[in-house]
């Protein structure tokens, strides 16, 4: 590698970051750093240390708002202190057996306000006349004040109340319930956001990207929703500080260990189970927070294959499956204004599947040959990063960020034949396939707020990735106990890439009315043979009509260096990750969204978006007969091509503090055009028309809620033969067709809709411990959905499409305690 | 309860039919044409039926029309109207040998149906070849030990553009009768329909590939078109370098016979068919050897996407490609004695 290039990757982000800690020291107006703002929650803590009582709330309750009320009253009773903090602020305190139990209230009133706003600040907004308006911590409201479109920010506690497959809440799962994101296959994984591949997501776990999400092929994401803190989900309007992929950003962040008192989850399921514990190492100032998940699925997966395979005499079959997940995190609180904190995430999936008996290929009549066949497949991901965060003043704080990503997919194949009844002859052959990415990250970002109408960001990184797929075959032969060789081949690639970027934006506020986030974002890709960089302007505009009623309009550009290369669409460890090279071109995205979002009376809102959004060089496997590309070979077989996708989402929904109820509507296009394939666009895989999602939540009592969703969507599109050639014998009257395919995606899978129901009974201890039972109903009407379809013919010669569904109604139930 | 709960997704899981929505409604024009390859072109045009419309017949082509210009300048095509001459009933036809360099535009209409046009270049000649043939060993399936003749050729790929090439081997058996001093010959020239290809370049870095892209032409007309089988490449992992090509077949030893009234000599000769493939001929065969080869496709794992045609308004192909012939090249191994016969 050129020590120019090396120079150059590096030169370019320590510059920026050098000039930030510059900026930022500038910035200093005095010695002595601003306190933060006080909050609720600062405040219930001082009342449970003053009063001994303890504070049971759900995931509705928001306690991170500011507190907005007065001083502490002489000889104040806890009455009067509860009222005094929690008056105006939409939340109502009851006492139950000594707890303190917090709902939300009815929308009321504000006093006067005070306080200040910054662009993305949930603080009440300075008014002269104060209207009724809700104080709630509901995404809609942040709809309307936010600047970007096509974002929804999902708090951490609400992943544990909404939708839970198996009784396990999963954050993918929940994503794609949205609209402008199509799911592809049932149960699996898979986020294809306007009309994305389904790799151009980025995933980032505490800032550190992550490339395997998912367990169970898709079935679980990765994400254990008992240590996550929020989730910042992107769809357009990307601002500057994120980039490398051209589709969403999915943004989880993990909560900091409780400083002051040690709790925990423990939860048991169907098939896996969690525990969740934190806690203070010296309190104020250290934290812990651990939390793993371990499914038991190996434990009974053998028992169900012999039963499920029973009538097969001669064919045995034997299989395991597990996944395990950790997530760890320490925080040390300097002081205040500086905080450091180390995060460790480690997930492993392992499956074996095999396969022994009569293989009658190898028969040759007279000898009994047996056969086994293997398969191994272990896939997983590991991060850790070193995070410190410091207030440099008063106006501009800094996030620092060390990482290393490492996600390895190895698959094995084997197969033993042998002759005769005492293995006379045996063959074997093997292959294994290990794909492996390692990631060493850098990243610097600053925040400064020069004036109240300006929030400047800026910021750094450095990525160095080391992309090092191989795959192994070999066969032999063994003979009365010989052992040769007969064949063996290897590949083993090895490529480096070098990644720095540099970007600033700005959220202004021209107005009370106009502001906007105006970013420009630029990045290099380095690789021995080729530079590939990219400026990425961002553009996010906002008007305000009135306090219930806003307009927005974003344009963004992003470029992606690495691309994720497989030959099927199922999210298997058949994955490989590959840098662009001179050969092969980083994909690059252009999307405009606009929107109208409305609060509407009666606890209604009502937005309305639209989006349209085009991809060049994005890739296609035009291959072999083969779950793995070839390696050495496999800029070969991808060639390159375009999309484009547009259309409209509506997103409309009610709130009380008891129920909840949305409903989204998506109509879009999804197509593609890869001429060396065929001459013209083409719909895409995942091109459903029309889409449509109902969430409902709602709570009977303190003691019970349950939740219902309902999903529709087009069905997928497959490729089958359309037309038919007719050929007729020259000597016979036989006629027979030839089916042939005139466009690729040409028909729909039947219409995709399901129901699911699940519920959650609550039992608080007087201890303070809550017991959660869940039960719920994946399906609950148990439409056989078609995950996989050919066309076949009739007697009469007459094409049909037969489809095969695979995912029946599944009940499930779980226990929780959070002690 | 947890074991039959999570037993139900494999003992439950069902097939069902449904009607194929938003599948076209018409029939298309369908052009079979390779170029090239000899001095008469057949233009194979037939009509395809929506296969909703299954059992039934597609539009005929007798009103068929067509034309063609070469660089630009039309020239008359002639329409067979039987099958005996070798060329298919109905098809239209050109007897001339096109030259490398050559753009073939063509259309063709048929009465209610949309009009088809394609365009082809034919290719460039193969690059000047370096030869070699061999002997070596390989294993079949079972480990059992075979012998292979090997064909390495050499050439120099051009940098400038992307190639796309065809080889095929063709086996001539002749016999010498070897009687009362009088010597008869007679022969058999078949294809070598099994062939395995590896290459090797000048680069030191790139180690060798037991299978580069290889394809077989399968039916549908194409084969026909040229005569045959052949492995088709691209020059994607050799592009602008030399490369090293080696083909193999099975080998079979000559034999010699001896009878009661002299020596009758068995022998193989070989030589190679190379060709020279236009950008369509090598998409299309591509793409059809991919749909017929890949068992993903039939488990619904993957969709075929590699849908080529280069008819525009209609299916098929028009593609065109340059055919060169090495000498005849003897077999190693000299002569066998098979025995007597008497």
């Amino acid at each position: 590698m050129d020590g120019r290039k090396i120079i150059t990757a590096g030169l370019i982000p320590v510059l920026a970051v050098m000039c930030g800690m510059l900026c930022g020291a500038s910035h200093m107006e005095s010695p002595l750093p601003q306190p933060r703002a006080v909050t609720l929650r600062d405040k219930v803590m001082q009342v449970r240390e003053a009063y001994g009582v303890k504070f049971v709330y759900d995931s509705t309750i928001d306690l991170d708002l500011p507190y907005t009320g007065g001083p502490a009253g002489e000889g104040e009773d806890l009455e009067e202190a509860l009222d005094r903090i929690f008056g105006g602020s939409g939340i109502e305190w009851r006492r139950r057996r000594g707890h303190i139990v917090l709902v939300l209230g009815e929308p009321r009133e504000l006093r006067d306000s005070i306080g200040t706003v910054g662009p993305g600040n949930q603080a009440v907004e300075r008014r002269d006349t104060i209207t009724e308006s809700r104080i709630s911590t509901d995404r809609y409201r942040r709809e309307v004040n936010r600047t970007q479109t096509g974002l929804e920010h999902i708090d951490g506690r609400k992943f544990n109340s909404g939708f839970a497959f198996l009784s396990s809440p999963d954050v993918i799962k929940t994503l794609q319930n949205l609209p402008g994101v199509a799911s592809g296959t049932e149960l699996l994984s898979g986020l294809y956001v306007h009309g994305g591949t389904g790799n151009d997501n980025l995933f980032l776990l505490d800032g550190v990207p992550l490339y395997q999400v998912s367990h169970m092929a898709g079935l679980f994401s990765s994400f254990n929703s008992d240590v996550i803190e929020s989730v910042d989900f992107y769809k357009s309007g990307f601002p500057a500080r994120y980039g490398g992929r051209l589709s969403s950003v999915v943004d989880v962040k993990t909560r900091d260990g409780d400083f002051e008192k040690y709790r925990g989850v423990f939860s048991i399921g169907l098939i896996d189970g969690r525990l969740q514990f934190e806690g203070p190492i010296v309190k104020g100032k250290t934290s812990f927070n651990v939390a793993m998940r371990r499914t038991w699925m190996d434990a009974f997966l053998s028992p169900v294959l012999k039963m499920a395979f029973r009538k097969e005499r001669d064919t045995k079959y034997d299989a395991s499956y597990s996944f395990y997940d950790l997530n760890a995190r320490l925080t040390h609180r300097f002081s205040p204004d500086s905080r450091l904190s180390l995060n460790f995430y480690n997930g492993r999936d392992g499956f074996r599947l095999s396969r022994m008996g009569l293989d009658d290929t190898h028969s040759d009549g007279e000898r009994t040959l047996y056969n086994t066949n293997t398969s191994r497949y272990r896939w997983g991901s590991l991060t850790a990063s070193l995070n410190w965060r410091y207030r440099i003043s008063g106006k501009t704080d800094m996030d620092l960020v060390a990482y290393y990503t490492r996600s390895p997919g190895i698959t094995e194949f084997s197969s033993d034949s042998f002759a005769g009844e005492d293995g006379e002859t045996a063959l074997a052959s093997s292959e294994k396939n290990i794909s492996m990415i390692n990631d060493f990250g850098l990243r610097a970002d600053f925040g400064w707020r020069p004036s109240e109408k300006h929030y400047v960001r800026y910021g750094a990184g450095y990525q160095f990735h080391r992309y090092s797929p191989s795959r192994e075959y070999l066969r032999t032969s063994t003979t009365q106990g010989e052992r040769s060789e007969l064949s063996s081949s290897g590949s083993h690639m090895l490529y480096h890439g070098h990644e720095p970027s540099v970007y600033i934006e700005d959220e202004i506020t021209f107005s009370p009315k106009f502001s906007a986030n105006i970013g420009l974002r630029y990045a290099m890709f380095i690789v021995p043979d080729k530079i590939w960089h990219g400026v990425e302007p961002r553009a996010a505009l906002k008007y305000t009509v009135s306090p219930s009623v806003s307009l927005k309009a974003s344009y963004t550009e992003m470029n992606q260096f690495n691309h994720s290369i497989s030959a099927l669409y199922i999210d298997l460890p058949a994955v490989s990750w590959m840098p662009s090279t001179g050969k092969i071109r980083p994909m690059h995205s252009r999307q405009t969204a606009a929107g109208v979002y409305l609060e509407l009376p009666y606890n209604l809102h009502l937005d309305l978006e639209g989006f349209y959004k085009t991809m060049d060089n994005i890739m296609e496997y035009s291959g072999l007969n083969s779950m793995f590309p070839p390696l050495d070979r496999w800029e070969s077989s991808f060639i390159s091509g375009k999309g484009r996708a547009y259309g409209a989402e509506l997103d409309f929904g009610y709130r009380t503090a008891s129920t909840r109820v949305d409903l989204y509507y998506t109509l879009s296009w999804s197509q593609r055009y890869f001429g060396s394939i065929f001459p013209g666009w083409y719909p895409d895989r995942n091109d459903n028309r029309h889409k449509i999602t109902v969430v409902a939540t709602h709570s009977l009592s303190d003691r019970i809620d349950f939740y219902m969703a309902w999903n529709y969507h087009s069905g997928n599109r497959v490729t089958v033969p359309d037309q038919a050639l007719k050929f007729k014998s020259q000597w016979s009257m036989t006629e027979w067709y030839y089916p042939v395919y005139s466009r690729p995606n040409n028909a729909r899978l039947p219409d995709y809709h399901r129901l699911d129901f699940g519920m959650n009974i609550h039992k608080t201890t007087r201890k303070g411990r809550e017991n959660v039972w869940n039960v719920s109903f994946y399906n609950v009407y148990c439409r056989m959905n078609a995950v996989f379809a050919s066309i076949s013919s009739d007697r009469n010669g007459k094409y049909y499409g037969r489809a095969v569904g695979i995912f029946p109604l599944v009940p499930s139930f779980s226990y929780t305690l959070k002690f | 309860m947890s074991l039959v709960l999570a037993a139900l997704p494999l003992s439950v899981s069902c097939e069902y039919t449904f009607d194929l929505k938003g599948l076209g409604t018409e029939g298309k024009v369908y052009l079979t044409c390779v170029a090239g390859s000899s001095d008469t072109t057949v233009f194979d045009i037939a009509t395809t039926l929506p296969i909703k419309d299954i059992p039934g017949s597609p539009v005929p082509t007798d009103n068929a029309r067509a034309s063609l210009s070469v660089n630009g300048t039309p020239v008359e095509l002639s329409r067979s109207t039987d099958s005996s001459s070798g060329i298919p009933e109905g098809s239209f036809y050109i007897l001339r040998r096109f030259s490398p360099g050559d753009v073939l535009d063509f259309s063709a209409s048929v009465e209610g149906l949309d009009a088809v046009s394609a365009s082809t270049v034919i290719p460039e000649k193969f690059p000047e070849v370096a030869t070699e043939v061999s002997l070596d060993s390989a294993y079949n399936s079972s480990g059992n030990p075979y012998k292979t003749v090997t064909f390495t050729v050499s050439f120099d790929d051009d940098p400038g553009s992307e190639d796309y090439y065809g080889i095929s081997v063709r086996r001539l058996t002749y016999y010498e009768k070897l009687f009362d001093q009088t010597q008869e010959t007679f022969d058999n020239e078949d294809y070598e329909g099994w062939m395995t290809l590896v290459y090797d370049t000048a680069d030191e870095t790139t180690s060798r590939d037991p299978v580069l892209t290889t394809y077989y032409s399968g039916g549908n007309g194409i084969g026909d078109q040229y005569g045959g089988e052949m492995i088709l490449l691209d020059d994607g992992p050799f592009n602008g370098k030399r490369a090293s090509l080696e083909v193999s077949v099975v080998y079979d030893q000559d034999q010699r016979y001896t009878m009661k009234t002299g020596v009758l000599n068995c022998r193989y000769k070989y030589r190679l068919v190379l060709y020279r493939l236009s950008p369509e001929f090598y998409r299309k065969v591509k793409s059809e050897y991919i749909i017929s080869n890949n068992s993903y496709i039939s488990q619904g794992l993957v969709s075929p996407s590699f849908i080529y045609t280069n008819v525009n308004g209609g299916l098929g192909l028009f593609g065109s490609l340059s055919v060169s012939r090495s000498p005849w090249l003897g077999n190693p191994g000299g002569l066998a004695d098979a025995g007597r016969y008497e």
